[in-house]
């Protein structure tokens, strides 16, 4: 009976030892090893450690890339226009006492380092003008603010890997003037199209015009042209045959024009009995 | 037979539920459970059964299945010790080992810009409209300040398990935030015009390309698959207006085909014209000369008879277009005397009726 206690009491105890004294550190973080609050190990590797039971305590710090955000500011640039700026940050804990002695935990990195942050985008971007942001030379100003950011933040343990501006937009009441610009913008254009529309339009109908007039007129020049050779070839005929007895010819055009002209409809005829005419017939009387 | 698969599967899954928490807590009070009932009941050996027992079952605890498109990462006190494909794999138990598995073949979509409605997708007729758009999100500025809005799509699956699983603090927000950013530098470099033209591809390609190459600085075992421009839209305040020059393209369009269809009447119209005036002309002429000719021709018929007897030719020629003229005509024969001082002359037939 009593045996059985103490190997009971026994295997309790060890197992209170072991789990005291055995501790895993897990693949995403480092452990730091406390003998009454001061640090004295840090294990990078992961995997079973041992520290001492009860004396020694242990902190897990995560050593994966940890994100830390730059809530969106008003920020003026060098042309004093205003823009409104978020961005984020990568970062990882590369020197873990440093860290614990400096901000201690992983909230007070991020107050620090929103700090830093902020402050750096400041900096830079204030030293540009808006529409640098707006080329390839964004990459640049990242950079920038990125190795600003990098060097006051190795003080804390900590290495900066990336500095991403998120957005850069401008504040509303510039959006509502940028809108209003757009607007514009494209009605300009709308109206510019329109009116080339018209001026092509109104260019295709006058060529049109001018073609069909050039081309009537051509027309017209060339049935001119060659009636007059009509007339010039018919004058001639009728000269080369009338003119060998211009008296005959007067004489007997008069007389096919008064048959032309004196048509029977129209015409009354008062004719004298003396006349030349009647002169046969007065005879008979 | 069908008790026994009921009985089977019902006691299958007590089992496998209640096998985890046995690990701390529960294996202890039975440990005491034990040594209680020894106390009053059982002899050494058949503790050493139980615990025997106990032990075996923890062990099998260690079985696990991965699925087709999954990989689990195994990590042996912490440490990554390795990763298990699909089937049925085994691991020490609970405090040796531990397990995270993971839809590595899973391709996953991040929306920018918009949230689908999940629940409205699944049902019959789902309706994109229903989409809430994002407005943070999806209004950004292009690189001649003005505004735009877009939507994107990015698609990506874990690549490298353990670099997802252990480099990273939530690694699909990460890729988040990244392509975020990637889209507002590629969008903040280009004019609207060209990012609302069909530069498209090229677009999302360039995004695609920063992407990755700010993923790969992470280490961060994502790979992106696509990603999807589904909407580049200008902001609703100005979307009219860009309508607008839509339908002012159109117009133009329009006034040009009129104007062409009246070109296509006009001259087609003029041509004929002259074509007739031109037939009309060679007629003319044709005309004129052939008169001419039988007028020449005639009067030279005339003339030869006239050379012959000129006298009565003329004579002759002079009654006959007498005749001619006045056959038919009204004709009053006046002699010198006795003349009435009024004459009705009728100027026309038409005064008669009166």
């Amino acid at each position: 009976m009593n045996k059985i206690h103490y190997v009971g009491f026994a295997a309790f105890a060890f197992l209170m030892i072991l789990s005291g004294s055995l501790f895993s550190v897990d693949q995403r973080q480092n452990g730091v090893v406390f003998q009454f609050g001061e640090a004295v190990r840090v294990i990078e590797s992961p995997g079973l450690n041992i520290k001492i039971p009860f004396i020694q305590n242990v902190q897990f710090f995560d050593k994966r890339i940890l994100d830390v955000k730059a809530e969106a500011k008003e920020l003026t640039a060098s042309d004093e226009k205003r823009v409104i700026v978020d961005a984020f940050a990568k970062f990882r804990i590369v020197n873990t006492v440093e860290f614990i002695k400096t901000v201690h935990n992983y909230q007070g990195a991020q107050l620090r380092l929103n700090r830093i942050l902020e402050s750096a985008m400041r900096t830079v971007i204030g030293k540009f003008p808006l529409n640098t942001l707006l080329t390839d030379k964004r990459a640049n100003l990242m950079l920038q603010i990125r190795d600003l950011t990098y060097s006051e933040a190795k003080n804390f343990g900590i290495e900066v890997i990336d500095v991403r501006i998120l957005k850069a937009d401008l504040p509303p009441e510039n959006s509502t003037a940028i809108y209003m610009r757009m607007q514009t913008d494209r009605e300009k254009e709308a109206n510019q199209i329109r009116a080339e529309g018209n001026e092509e339009a109104a260019r295709i109908r006058s060529k049109a015009d001018k073609e069909s007039k050039i081309i009537l007129a051509n027309a017209y020049m060339d049935a001119q042209k060659t009636k007059g050779l009509g007339d010039a070839e018919a004058a001639h005929l009728y000269n080369q045959a009338y003119s060998r007895d211009s008296e005959f010819f007067k004489f007997y055009a008069s007389l096919n024009t008064y048959k032309a002209s004196l048509s029977k409809e129209n015409t009354q005829f008062v004719l004298s009995p003396d006349s030349e005419f009647f002169k046969y017939l007065r005879l008979g009387k | 037979m069908k008790k026994y698969i009921y009985q089977h599967t019902f006691k299958k899954s007590p089992w496998e539920d209640s096998e985890p928490k046995e690990n701390i807590f529960t294996k202890k009070r039975r440990d005491q459970f034990n040594f209680d009932n020894f106390q009053f009941n059982f002899n050494p050996k058949s503790v050493i059964w139980i615990l025997g027992g106990i032990i075996l079952l923890w062990l099998a605890n260690g079985f696990y299945k991965v699925e087709e498109g999954e990989e689990a990462a195994i990590i042996r006190f912490g440490k990554f010790n390795r990763t298990a494909m699909p089937g049925l794999n085994y691991k020490l138990p609970s405090p040796f080992e531990t397990l995270e598995i993971e839809k590595v073949a899973q391709s996953r979509r991040i929306e920018i810009g918009y949230r689908s409605s999940g629940k409205l997708r699944n049902n019959i007729g789902a309706d994109l409209n229903k989409d809430r758009d994002i407005a943070a999100e999806s209004i950004m500025l292009t690189g001649d300040e003005n505004i735009i809005e877009l939507n994107v799509d990015v698609m990506w699956h874990i690549s490298n398990l353990s670099d997802y699983l252990f480099n990273v603090t939530d690694p699909e927000e990460a890729v988040k935030a990244v392509s975020e950013s990637a889209i507002r530098e590629v969008i903040g470099n280009m004019p609207i015009a060209s990012v609302l033209s069909n530069q498209k591809q090229e677009i999302t390609e360039k995004i695609e390309g920063l992407i990755k190459q700010i993923l790969e600085q992470y280490k961060i075992g994502v790979a992106i698959e696509q990603v999807k421009l589904l909407k580049a839209e200008p902001p609703k305040e100005a979307i009219q207006a860009y309508r607008d020059v839509q339908t002012a393209k159109a117009d133009k369009e329009k006034e040009i085909n009129e104007a062409q269809s009246y070109r296509n009447n006009i001259l087609p119209k003029a041509r004929g014209e002259a074509a007739k005036i031109l037939e009309e002309s060679e007629g003319y002429k044709v005309e004129v000369i052939a008169k001419a000719e039988g007028d020449a021709s005639r009067f030279n018929a005339i003339y030869e008879q006239y050379l012959l007897n000129k006298e009565v030719t003329r004579g002759r020629l002079y009654l006959d277009a007498l005749k001619e003229i006045l056959y038919q005509s009204d004709k009053v024969i006046m002699g010198t005397e006795g003349v009435l001082p009024h004459m009705a002359v009728k100027p026309k037939a038409s005064t008669n009726s009166q």
